[in-house]
């Protein structure tokens, strides 16, 4: 499925980019890390913190998840009571979360112990405005009757780009932090606001291009989480709903726009549930035509979110409905001459005692009428089916443009004459030879002669000429029948566009314009139609000379 | 004499429907029109009409409709004979009040005349028919 490889790839350029330059600077930091005797951390440790704490979709940073994880790592290397920290909840907020890590049964006390130096120390060492505090413990347990008390304690400032936190390691022995420890931890620390520095520098780098392909893209895009909280929604998706770019995609609004086929919550329910792709065609909403994907976004096999792909089929849609009505306007114009071709010639062999022969050779005329239509309309589709594959072949000669209207015009003069109509032709004599294929050129007179013919009351006149327009041939082909629409000249020329037109004026396929055009602009030239004054229509068609 | 009207633009089916019919002793008219339809209609009073869809001017489905929704032509039949068999259309006809709807290239002029002569009530053979 094309989206949904080009999801994976969205997801996955900028993760990939971040997997490499983690590694990068693992390497570079190898030897620094080495250094911090006590309190190493091997490279594959480091690694999996940074996998496990970017969200691997939105590729944001979540610091008090990685120093979670990190003090995991110094938990486990040197002996300490508690390592607590104090971070803002986003980069100037006075929302402050408080996180203890506790490693021994303490009581209450201790751990509003460990709040209070830390928002001391934030106060004072980077003047922080706490306003908010979110309490979060872990380890313990906590118990009241518990006397341990803080005798050794050491403070670490954290800086991640503008975000300052502050980490406290808390011993219950005094003097417990000697000074090569005090510098190991020192370093550590240092190195992590580094790290985390650069990583959140590169995350949100990798967001911004992220954000850009998403909002670039012509589908509707947006993702929510399990409580239904939108993470992404591209411009597309807010376009389709109606909504402004600065206005906010929200659950609510999305199930309003779906509500009339189905429910998007429960979409999104089935897709957490299973794990599956979803998929929903045929929406048709607000007289467009969409459908639906509602992908899984998987982290190690659990669902973290549903991307939902919204794509706009109206025009794929009308191109479909075009393509009926014309297959059901050819059925129509293969039945009428075939109906003829059967009726008669039933007729004839069942009464052909009693019919006269005059009137017999009439209906035998009729059925040869209705085969050569019949002839000509499958000859007509199987060029309009080459053009329309570029499979259209030119067999180019040196001809002289004006023999071959004279030719032409001649051809139909009889019948011009029988319907009272006059047909002439007004021929620049310097043009000299063009090369263009002779059969395929002359196909194009006869379209647009009968044309001019058929659609010209008697009384009236076409005429065909040719001149040349620089380093241009043009011919044309004038009526003083009844014009054509403005709205309707271009889509004369189209295959599929011409029916619904066609099927308000006379029987026809309507596809001898569309084969002209296709022809004409296999020469290199253009067709097109203008209004004749004071009325009817000219055709034009140039090719180079 | 009974008398139909062949309301078609296509002058050749039109010649073959004719001749059948004239054999069969109908007096029959032309109308190539869908404009000039009604007007040649209320002319000659036709007891049934052959009516096509597709037609220049004006829609056969349009003309049944005036037809229908007119008292004067109560005892008017009307066949449609086209060639788009669309559902959706047969069962517009018919609701409307045609008698009957054929397609062209399914029907020979024999079948044809038969059908007329049913409608008309004039055709005991097939009627006898049916009942063996």
């Amino acid at each position: 499925m094309d989206f949904y490889l080009r999801l994976l790839l969205i997801i996955s350029v900028p993760f990939s980019f971040l997997v490499v330059f983690t590694v990068y600077r693992m390497l570079k930091m190898r030897k620094n890390l080495g250094t911090v005797s006590k309190v190493s951390i091997p490279p594959e440790v480091i690694h999996d913190i940074v996998l496990k704490t970017c969200k691997e979709y939105s590729i944001d940073l979540d610091l008090e998840d990685s120093l979670s994880r990190l003090i995991e790592y110094i938990k486990g290397s040197i002996s300490v009571s508690a390592i607590s920290f104090l971070i803002p909840s986003y980069p100037g907020s006075s929302d402050y979360i408080f996180k203890s890590h506790l490693l021994y049964e303490v009581s209450e006390s201790f751990v509003n112990g460990e709040l209070s130096f830390l928002r001391e120390y934030a106060e004072k060492n980077f003047g922080a405005s706490i306003q908010n505090i979110e309490r979060r413990v872990e380890g313990g347990p906590l118990n009241s009757s518990s006397t341990a008390k803080a005798l050794s304690r050491e403070a670490y400032k954290i800086e991640v780009g503008s975000l300052l936190g502050v980490v406290a390691v808390t011993s219950r022995k005094s003097g417990h932090f000697s000074d090569a420890l005090k510098k190991d931890l020192t370093s550590l620390f240092d190195l992590c606001s580094t790290y985390f520095s650069l990583l959140s520098d590169v995350a949100e780098k990798e967001h911004r291009k992220f954000k850009s392909m998403v909002d670039s893209m012509r589908d509707g895009v947006f993702m929510v989480d399990e409580e239904y909280r939108f993470l992404i929604a591209n411009p597309s998706i807010k376009a389709m709903m109606g909504l402004h770019e600065a206005e906010t995609v929200n659950i609510v609004r999305v199930a309003s726009f779906f509500s009339v086929h189905l429910s998007i919550e429960d979409v999104v329910s089935e897709v957490f549930a299973l794990g599956k792709i979803k998929f929903i065609g045929d929406l048709k909403i607000n007289n467009k035509y969409y459908t639906l994907t509602a992908i899984p976004v998987k982290v190690r096999s659990q669902v973290i979110g549903v991307v939902c792909l919204v794509q706009d089929e109206t025009s794929d849609k009308e191109l479909e409905k075009m393509k009926r009505d014309f297959s059901a306007m050819i059925i129509h114009e293969l039945r009428s001459p075939l109906s003829v071709i059967r009726g008669t010639s039933d007729f004839l062999l069942k009464e052909s005692s009693k019919i006269e022969e005059p009137q017999k050779e009439k209906f035998i005329l009729q059925i040869k009428e209705s085969s050569d239509r019949l002839l000509k309309i499958v000859g007509d589709l199987l060029d309009s089916t080459k053009i329309e594959s570029g499979d259209i072949e030119l067999f180019k000669s040196s001809v002289d443009i004006n023999s071959l209207i004279n030719e032409t015009v001649s051809f139909y003069q009889n019948s011009a004459n029988l319907s009272g109509l006059s047909l002439s032709a007004n021929l620049d004599a310097s043009l000299a030879p063009v090369m263009v294929d002779p059969d395929k050129i002359r196909q194009v007179l006869n379209n647009l002669i009968s044309n001019g013919l058929k659609y010209t009351e008697a009384g009236g006149k076409v005429v065909v000429s040719s001149k040349k327009e620089g380093s241009l041939l043009r011919v044309s082909v004038s009526d003083t029948g009844k014009g054509v629409e403005d709205s309707h000249k271009e889509l004369i020329f189209e295959k599929y566009k011409q029916v619904e037109y066609a099927k308000t004026t006379e029987r026809s396929t309507g596809l001898g314009l569309a084969i002209s055009k296709g022809i004409v602009e296999a020469h290199g030239g253009r067709i097109w139609v203008e209004n004749n004054t004071p009325k009817g229509s000219i055709f034009i068609f140039e090719l180079p000379l | 004499m009974k008398k139909v009207l062949i309301i078609e633009d296509d002058q050749s089916l039109y010649n073959v429907y004719s001749a059948e019919l004239k054999l069969r002793g109908y007096d029959v008219s032309h109308c190539a029109d869908g404009m000039k339809a009604m007007s040649v209609i209320e002319e000659i009073k036709p007891d049934l009409i052959l009516l096509d869809i597709i037609l220049p001017g004006r829609n056969g489905l349009e003309i049944l409709e005036e037809l229908m929704g007119n008292e004067k032509y109560l005892d008017t039949r009307v066949i449609m004979v086209t060639n788009y068999g669309n559902d959706e259309n047969v069962k517009k006809a018919l609701e409307l009040g045609a008698s009957d709807y054929v397609l062209k290239y399914n029907i020979v002029p024999s079948e044809l005349s038969k059908k007329v002569a049913q409608t008309l009530g004039e055709d005991t053979e097939s009627s006898v028919k049916i009942m063996e």
